[in-house]
């Protein structure tokens, strides 16, 4: 078989078939970096949306239980601003028209920024949500920090909360290596065999 | 320009993006996503066509950019369910046995290759192809000696 022959008529097929795909623009775009920049920015919206509930609990509530909630409304804002920082330094559209090996360095860059965002962030996150929510539940019986602390059942919850840190961490590198390791691998792979 | 124009000038050369989906999407469904997902991500990178190359030759390297990196729906599910997407391929109502037997060999290529095997036979010297792909000229032609004569025991094997 000529290789050279075979594709010419194969071109010339694809001239005379009267192909029915109708040619438009869609809306957006389903590529993978395009979805990870729009999961974040649906993450972002979460992030706000949850800053909004130690707020109305805070203003709802007074002493100690309201600095807490006070605390946690500005540890979730500053996430959420840190966040819209990192989505605003992304860029939004990457040009597919430049040589191919550049675009999958920066397209591996790119997702592996996201990546390490997002763990940077949970492992500030994480640890601290447990804590969180446990001492807000002990505060509104209690009323007082100190009422709390020296409550003798810390020796328990300090271990549940580290488990629990460990185990959401754990977690989310998992379910991020799941989603994009493959992907990635196969990114890395081209760019080899393009180097 | 606006999107009437540049989507006559998309249908005028539409041959290009089926070719490039029939070697790079699994079936039918995941092809025409693919073409669609080429189609927007040239109308984004419009601004960056400078006319100082010819047009199919832009829309090459912006097939096979959009190729190579696009996770279809059918690698996303062969990747759930632990099945090997290639299992999954090809249907082809339009093409003729032999261009069939052809494309399936070119498929068995992995994917670099498809994408310098098919600007090879389009066409294109080892400069354009390193030009489009950034691999050096002179890896490009040992890359595509070796391309030919896989696909030629491909060929013979069947």
């Amino acid at each position: 078989m000529d290789i050279q022959e075979e594709w010419d008529s194969l071109n010339a097929e694809f001239e005379h078939n009267s192909i029915a795909d109708q040619i438009m623009l869609k809306k957006r775009s389903t590529g993978v970096y395009e979805t990870t920049l729009k999961h974040l920015k649906y993450k972002l919206y979460w992030v706000f949306g949850l800053c909004l509930l130690p707020l109305s609990l805070a203003l709802l509530n007074s002493g100690s239980l309201q600095v807490l909630l006070l605390g946690a409304f500005a540890a979730f804002l500053f996430a959420a601003v840190a966040m819209a920082m990192k989505l605003k330094s992304l860029p939004a559209q990457l040009n597919y028209s430049k040589v191919t090996s550049s675009l999958l360095k920066e397209r591996i860059r790119l997702i592996n920024e996201i990546l390490r965002f997002e763990r940077y962030w949970g492992y500030i996150f994480i640890p601290i949500a447990a804590p969180i929510g446990i001492i807000a539940s002990r505060l509104v019986k209690r009323n007082d920090f100190s009422l709390v602390f020296n409550s003798d059942n810390w020796f328990y919850l300090v271990p549940v909360c580290v488990f629990l840190a460990v185990a959401g961490i754990f977690l989310g590198a998992k379910m991020n290596r799941f989603a994009f390791g493959t992907y990635l691998d196969k990114l890395r792979e081209y760019a080899e065999q393009l180097s | 320009m606006d999107e009437k124009v540049f989507l006559e000038q998309i249908n005028s050369h539409k041959g290009i993006l089926f070719k490039v989906s029939n070697l790079y999407a699994d079936d039918a469904e995941d092809r025409k996503d693919l073409r669609q997902e080429i189609i927007y991500q040239c109308w984004k990178s419009w601004n960056n066509f400078k006319g100082d190359a010819k047009f199919s030759t832009w829309l090459y390297r912006v097939s096979l950019n959009v190729s190579l990196t696009y996770l279809s729906k059918q690698k996303k599910a062969a990747h759930v369910n632990g099945l090997p997407a290639e299992a999954l391929y090809f249907e082809q109502p339009q093409l003729s046995e032999r261009a069939e037997l052809l494309y399936t060999a070119i498929r068995q290529l992995n994917e670099v290759d498809r994408g310098i095997i098919m600007l090879h036979l389009d066409g294109y010297d080892n400069a354009a192809i390193s030009e489009i792909t950034g691999i050096s000229k002179n890896n490009t032609g040992v890359k595509l000696h070796r391309i030919k004569q896989q696909l030629a025991s491909i060929l013979n094997k069947k």
